[in-house]
């Protein structure tokens, strides 16, 4: 018998037998599918304990590092602890206001302080371009907002891009913050963050709206990294006053492998800083065939969904298109 | 050897889950069907069946087929193009001959149950 953990509940499970079915002889029915090790119907996670390398056949790099595994192909063979994928998987986080700053009309720059630096909390680690979920109390169900790190991990603080709503709670809530104030964060969450097979390899780093600090993150890490294959970042936006200024532009501006795009659906005021387009069409032209490149997509659903399907048509390969859909909030 | 094992195993479902699915999304008689479906969650199913009709380890049958397909009003037209596509991929990855008869053989025989007949 081993003893395993499972959504905190202990049991001990007969070995041999795979965790899913282990699991079903104590009335705990994971969902499923194929149960052949193909379908990932079973995801779980494990937090701690030896993972059988069939249990993850298939499945992504960085599905691995968090853990998951096929319940249906994870052989129990000793203890384990484990949880539904997402459970409690991210920890929480106590940081403070450093400094507000307004980069353009309604988007606000907030920085806070890195936990764990220079202090004896833990530490948080992240990829350029992930995002985490701000909380305005420590409250245990404190609902807080997703928001996307625009710094890099290097970096001393952690800075946000967020667009201030005429009635979003959150955004307001955290504009009117003083510098010092506290503040919790929990995660890091997403899959868009440089994971190049080569340095060689074309990227496509396209965005639209605030998906552009994630993406313009993605793109500082892979010039960090010596990335040498070319960079194709499209920011784009409905009308110009989507566009705003990214801090830190000019330390990829000058790579020589970069091309940074900005188009915007509907020609305004300031029509010659940019391109005037359809941003489909524009990233038709600049990469008519995917193949062999990578693409990292954020923004929202439709714009995700649509480029995803755009770039796989054009030759990506599924496992090498990253993408976070974002809903306003 | 099996069949599955000839072909390569998982590795090769792999790569033929990614050519296969890509000409399925590009064939307009078939291409709408897929038009709100996650492409992700659509590739794992893809993965299923291909895995089904190389004779490998699967646990799927001819109801789960009828089941994924019932209410779509497929017809020979449709069931055809997916055949067609999948042996266009089975010889890009240069499956010998004989491998893709048998393959077509399997697909041929879930007709019934994909096209609720």
């Amino acid at each position: 018998m081993a003893q395993v953990e499972f959504n905190q509940q202990v049991f001990a499970l007969e070995e041999g037998l795979t965790l899913l079915s282990a699991l079903d002889r104590h009335g705990l029915n994971l969902p499923r599918g194929c149960q052949a090790g193909v379908c990932q119907g079973c995801l779980v996670q494990i937090t701690e304990g030896d993972i059988p390398p069939r249990a993850q056949e298939g499945l992504t790099a960085e599905q691995k590092n968090q853990g998951l595994v096929m319940a249906c192909m994870c052989a129990v063979s000793g203890p384990l602890r484990a949880q539904t994928p997402g459970a409690g998987a991210h920890k929480r986080y106590a940081c403070e206001v450093v400094r507000q700053r307004w980069l353009k009309g309604d988007i606000l720059q907030l920085c806070v302080s890195k936990p764990g630096l220079n202090t004896g909390a833990e530490a948080f680690d992240f990829r350029a371009g992930q995002f985490v979920r701000l909380l305005p109390d420590a409250q245990p169900d404190s609902a807080g907002r997703c928001y996307s790190l625009a710094s890099l991990p290097a970096e001393t603080h952690l800075e946000f891009h967020i667009r201030i709503l005429p009635n979003g709670i959150m955004s307001n809530h955290l504009a009117a913050l003083p510098v010092g104030a506290p503040l919790w964060l929990q995660g890091p969450m997403g899959r868009c963050f440089y994971q190049a097979q080569s340095l060689e390899q074309p990227l496509l780093l396209a965005a639209i709206g605030t998906g552009m600090a994630p993406i313009f993150g993605v793109a500082r890490a892979a010039v960090q990294a010596g990335h040498r294959g070319p960079i194709y970042c499209v920011m784009g936006a409905k009308e110009e006053s989507g566009l705003y200024p990214l801090p830190g532009l000019h330390q990829v501006a000058c790579a020589t492998n970069i091309h940074l795009v900005y188009i915007v659906q509907q020609a305004g005021a300031y029509s010659d800083t940019y391109e005037v387009g359809d941003i489909y069409q524009k990233i038709r032209t600049l990469l008519p065939s995917m193949k062999g490149a990578q693409a990292y997509i954020c923004g929202a659903p439709s714009f995700v969904q649509t480029l995803k399907k755009q770039c796989y048509l054009a030759g990506a390969r599924l496992d090498e298109i990253f993408s976070d859909a974002f809903l306003p909030s | 050897m099996s069949l599955f094992e000839r072909i390569g195993g998982t590795a090769a479902v792999d790569a033929a889950v990614d050519i296969f699915y890509r000409k399925v999304l590009s064939d307009e008689r078939i291409s709408h069907f897929f038009d709100r479906i996650d492409m992700e969650q659509q590739a794992a199913k893809q993965k299923a069946f291909l895995t089904m009709v190389f004779g490998g380890p699967n646990h799927y049958t001819g109801q789960d087929m009828r089941k994924a397909h019932a209410g779509m009003q497929l017809t020979q037209v449709h069931f055809d193009a997916v055949v067609e596509h999948l042996a266009a991929t089975l010889t890009e990855l240069n499956v010998a001959a004989s491998d893709i008869a048998e393959i077509a053989t399997l697909a041929g025989s879930l007709k019934a149950d994909v096209l609720n007949q």
